[in-house]
């Protein structure tokens, strides 16, 4: 569980969590940034936009199958509300993910709006074999390599966002930097 | 928090102040509360340690050290040492974004399906 207003604390705790999935993962030499990469974007983004004080985040290896599941959950005000809340945009969850994917941030910075599609692309393109899923309000994004399909959800409803990863065990040092734009 | 005061500069250690793995924009707040208790005109930032500083938390060290560098009163100017490759090479790219940003018009066109064509597919 991670806490806002935990500063170095939380900063450790989710340092500790990094440094534990890096270890389960064989410590590959030159891998330690593409496991850390996404695990501190998607993580950070709890409390930098769901505007709740609670975060979750889930790790879990499959041994025989050598990949590792990571889920990063909020139950705050998903991406709809916060287009809505931030920019005054009233978007479906759909066009609001869409938003989110082209690197449209809710903040006023124009540096801002990376986090997600870089580690994305890091999940998914530099840790070869990953995907991922991502989750706000009854719509879905899943990424497979370079396949990407948008899912709609009628009969389900996640208030927040749910962001849910799998990576392969890295086999050699991995250069994330051309995915980071 | 470890801080090592020279005769001109405070040196801060990233690592003991904060973490060995940087995530988060927070900890720009943290170390600009150590920055206000010291009284030299220099900051260095130490990485030694530091595995990884994050793409959002080298932007926020980065607007950090610009807005100490640029004030009227106070001014401090902030350096960073003993940062490893890795971190070395997140910090240069956000710093390149920051003076060219990139064009940032990128289209996503993923393409749409129902939950029920996805099972299909993934069975």
């Amino acid at each position: 569980m991670l806490t806002r207003g935990g500063g170095v604390d939380r900063e450790r705790l989710e340092a500790l969590f990094s440094e534990k999935i890096y270890e389960t993962l064989g410590s590959i030499s030159g891998a330690q940034n593409a496991v850390c990469y996404p695990i501190a974007e998607l993580a950070t983004n709890i409390f930098e936009h769901s505007k709740k004080d609670l975060g979750f985040i889930f790790g879990q290896f499959y041994p025989k199958k050598d990949y590792l599941d990571i889920c990063i959950v909020d139950c705050g005000r998903g991406f709809a509300r916060a287009y809505k809340e931030e920019k005054e945009l009233d978007l479906t969850d759909e066009k609001a993910l869409i938003e989110a994917m082209e690197g449209n941030s809710v903040k006023k910075d124009k540096e801002r709006g990376y986090g997600i599609r870089t580690s994305k692309n890091v999940v998914c393109n530099a840790l070869k074999g990953g995907g991922f899923i991502l989750i706000s309000g009854s719509c879905a994004l899943v990424s497979v390599g370079q396949r990407e399909r948008l899912v709609s959800l009628p009969n389900f409803y996640w208030k927040g966002s749910i962001i849910a990863y799998r990576i392969p065990k890295p086999t050699g040092s991995i250069d994330i930097y051309k995915y980071l734009e | 928090m470890e801080i090592d005061k020279k005769q001109h500069s405070t040196k801060i250690n990233i690592a003991k102040s904060s973490a060995t793995i940087i995530s988060s924009r927070d900890m720009a707040d943290v170390l600009e509360e150590l920055i206000k208790k010291t009284d030299t005109e220099s900051v260095v930032f130490d990485f030694s340690d530091v595995k990884f500083v994050s793409r959002s938390a080298a932007h926020a060290l980065l607007v950090l050290k610009e807005r100490i560098g640029s004030r009227v009163s106070n001014k401090k100017k902030i350096s960073f040492v003993n940062a490893n490759n890795d971190i070395t090479e997140m910090l240069r790219i956000v710093a390149a974004n920051r003076a060219l940003p990139k064009n940032k018009s990128f289209k996503f066109n993923p393409e749409k399906i129902d939950i029920k064509s996805l099972l299909k597919q993934a069975a």
